[in-house]
């Protein structure tokens, strides 16, 4: 957990909704805060140089956007392709998103998973083939999106204690 | 038009730039207005292809972590399991998906005694035969920015 002033807690809380669409979108945080909207944005930076935003931008619904053939494939990797996976990856603007994860030895030995978008499902059977040789792994899983039932935006330093104790109690 | 608007989409995903002014600096980029470029960006958030804009935190900055969580349901059950897991805060992506495994989210927490009381409480549903948690061991990319 890195050490942040009850300012930057406040800065991110408000970044993580929706920056107005207003002619000064910061200046109604820099009004809360009783500081100058210059003064918002420098921490606002800060905060990118520290990492601890990843980045501040628009986020698409990328099937409204064309791509509407999505699946998470998932991969039995070798030992020998562990490091290489980067370089590989990189190449593929349509996967979004790369992990290795936990595996179940005898139940479940796919160790990298890929969330991949293609623009039809012709276009999603192409990537994964040229994946597949580039991954030299034969060994995979297709899981195609059937139905997207929840996609919502994290909400991390606003979540209450409710939601805490709710999440936690069950 | 068409063209400008995908070189805003491009320059709000990948080079949104942070100032007092944004929608100013991103006109002069474009050579249109602030208000032009306000108008625009409102009309893309409208019909829905802009679903945010603001910041992505890097959680484990500030104290959280995620998991994948696999579940195989039954048709039972499975409108039940889904409304429950939506309904909380730290699922944030829940899909349907054709495998057997056919329930798939992500769930963020602080204490991993909350993944427990989860799977725990997943496991009271009559129709979910069986659960695997699947906690990342190395990020190898993340990038939902597309051109």
């Amino acid at each position: 957990m890195s050490n942040l002033s009850s300012e930057e807690k406040k800065i991110l809380a408000f970044l993580e909704g929706d920056l107005p669409l207003t002619e000064s979108p910061f200046r109604e945080i820099a009004g809360e805060l009783q500081v100058s909207e210059e003064k918002v944005v420098g921490i606002v930076k800060r905060l990118l140089d520290r990492g601890i935003l990843r980045r501040v931008g628009a986020v698409i619904r990328h099937r409204k956007a064309g791509y509407s053939a999505n699946a998470m494939v998932v991969w039995r990797l070798g030992g020998e392709m562990v490091d290489s996976v980067e370089e590989i990856i990189k190449k593929y603007p349509q996967v979004t998103h790369a992990y290795f994860r936990r595996i179940y030895p005898g139940k479940w030995e796919y160790n990298f998973y890929t969330m991949i978008h293609g623009k039809s499902d012709e276009e999603l059977g192409l990537l994964i083939r040229s994946l597949a040789d580039d991954l030299r792994c034969d060994d995979f899983r297709i899981l195609r999106t059937v139905k997207e039932l929840k996609k919502t935006s994290p909400v991390y330093l606003k979540r209450g204690k409710e939601d805490y104790e709710k999440n936690r109690k069950i | 038009m068409q063209e400008i608007r995908k070189k805003l989409l491009e320059i709000l995903q990948f080079d949104f730039p942070i100032s007092v002014e944004p929608w100013r600096d991103i006109g002069d980029k474009l050579g249109m207005s602030p208000g032009e470029v306000l108008k625009l960006v409102r009309e893309m958030k409208e019909n829905g292809i802009i679903r945010r804009i603001g910041g992505i935190i890097n959680k484990e900055k500030v104290g959280y972590r995620s998991t994948l969580i696999a579940v195989k349901a039954g048709a039972e059950c499975l409108d039940g399991v889904a409304e429950y897991l939506n309904s909380l805060v730290a699922v944030t992506h829940n899909y349907l998906r054709d495998d057997e495994w056919n329930l798939w989210f992500t769930f963020n927490y602080v204490d991993e005694s909350e993944v427990e009381d989860l799977i725990e409480k997943l496991s009271t549903f009559p129709c979910v035969e069986d659960i695997m948690n699947l906690p990342s061991e190395r990020m190898v990319k993340i990038d939902a920015r597309f051109r």
